[in-house]
């Protein structure tokens, strides 16, 4: 019986001593801020705030940071973005999508196929002409064709982190076109007519 | 999740004392947070005498907003420069009362 007590029964009643000595002390706090601050009651009431869970407001602010920026970092790690490049004002849109459709075709759908094609199999309308079961392909099926090779956009992985600090801007890229308002070094040093003359000597 | 002024008031000596008897977890805890929500009413009490009245509802939207900002004490500071010894002095007393209750019970 003594070991049922320590190990349940005195501990309870032990808590139970404790807890309500305690809320009393809690009670009479609150009480004096009541009674000190009347106005305090109308604001906690309106803002709905609880002193004894002032801890737990910011745990829930950080869990929701911490879903967004989960959602936020989940394209990029699978390698589907939904958009890689700024999207263009309408008329630079048109003027991008212009050379898509051959000159002579009127219907923007009419899109023809590349010559790789041919070779892999896929009919053209004109071939299947025996075979009027089997419908043309659509052109969705070029365009996403063409999604599954864009895994590289300007040679850079999906993956790869987007360059964002702006240093290729300024040309400080190697194979990237030179900026015109840096000024050229001159010539490299083994070109200097003194080595040359080096060398001759 | 920690309180601006948590700095000023310690809660250890509480934990120590409760941890003397032997409570489960759970009810440990329960019970530290009852000393800890006595410990807001003080110090808000404490607060609130120091700043003026319009200011009340401003200050306890930001605090419950965001408890743990120490620009908080920073904004207290203006309206009191010795607002930090106001708060350890209420903490004192008010860890007084209940150390004394927590040694008391058998």
């Amino acid at each position: 019986m003594s070991l049922w007590q320590n190990l349940f029964g005195k501990s309870s009643d032990k808590f139970q001593t404790l807890e309500d000595s305690l809320s009393v002390h809690e009670r009479n706090s609150e009480q004096r801020l009541q009674a000190t601050h009347p106005h305090v009651v109308g604001i906690f009431d309106k803002h709905k705030i609880s002193l004894r869970n002032i801890r737990k407001h910011s745990p829930k602010i950080a869990a929701a940071a911490a879903v967004l920026g989960a959602f936020l970092a989940i394209p990029h790690l699978i390698g589907q973005p939904t958009q890689t490049t700024p999207s263009a004002p309408s008329s630079q849109a048109s003027q991008d999508a212009e050379p898509l459709t051959p000159p002579g075709n009127d219907t923007p759908l009419a899109v023809s196929p590349p010559p790789s094609q041919a070779t892999t199999g896929q009919p053209a309308a004109s071939n299947n002409l025996g075979t009027p079961s089997t419908p043309p392909t659509p052109p969705q099926g070029v365009k996403s064709k063409d999604s599954k090779s864009k895994g590289h956009i300007f040679g850079r992985s999906y993956l790869a982190p987007p360059k964002e600090h702006g240093f290729h801007d300024l040309g400080l890229h190697k194979g990237e076109a030179k900026n015109p308002k840096v000024p050229e070094i001159g010539p490299h040093p083994s070109e200097l007519d003194v080595n040359k003359g080096g060398k001759n000597s | 999740m920690s309180v601006f002024y948590d700095h000023l008031v310690s809660l250890d000596e509480i934990h120590n004392a409760l941890l003397e008897h032997n409570l489960p977890t759970k009810q440990h805890y329960h019970l530290l947070s009852i000393a800890d929500s006595t410990f807001h009413n003080e110090i808000l009490n404490t607060i609130l005498t120091e700043v003026p009245t319009e200011q009340h509802e401003y200050f306890l939207v930001e605090f419950q907003n965001r408890p743990d900002d120490p620009n908080h004490l920073v904004f207290l500071k203006q309206f009191s420069p010795e607002i930090e010894d106001k708060i350890r002095h209420s903490a004192i007393e008010t860890k007084a009362k209940i150390l004394a209750e927590l040694i008391s019970t058998p």
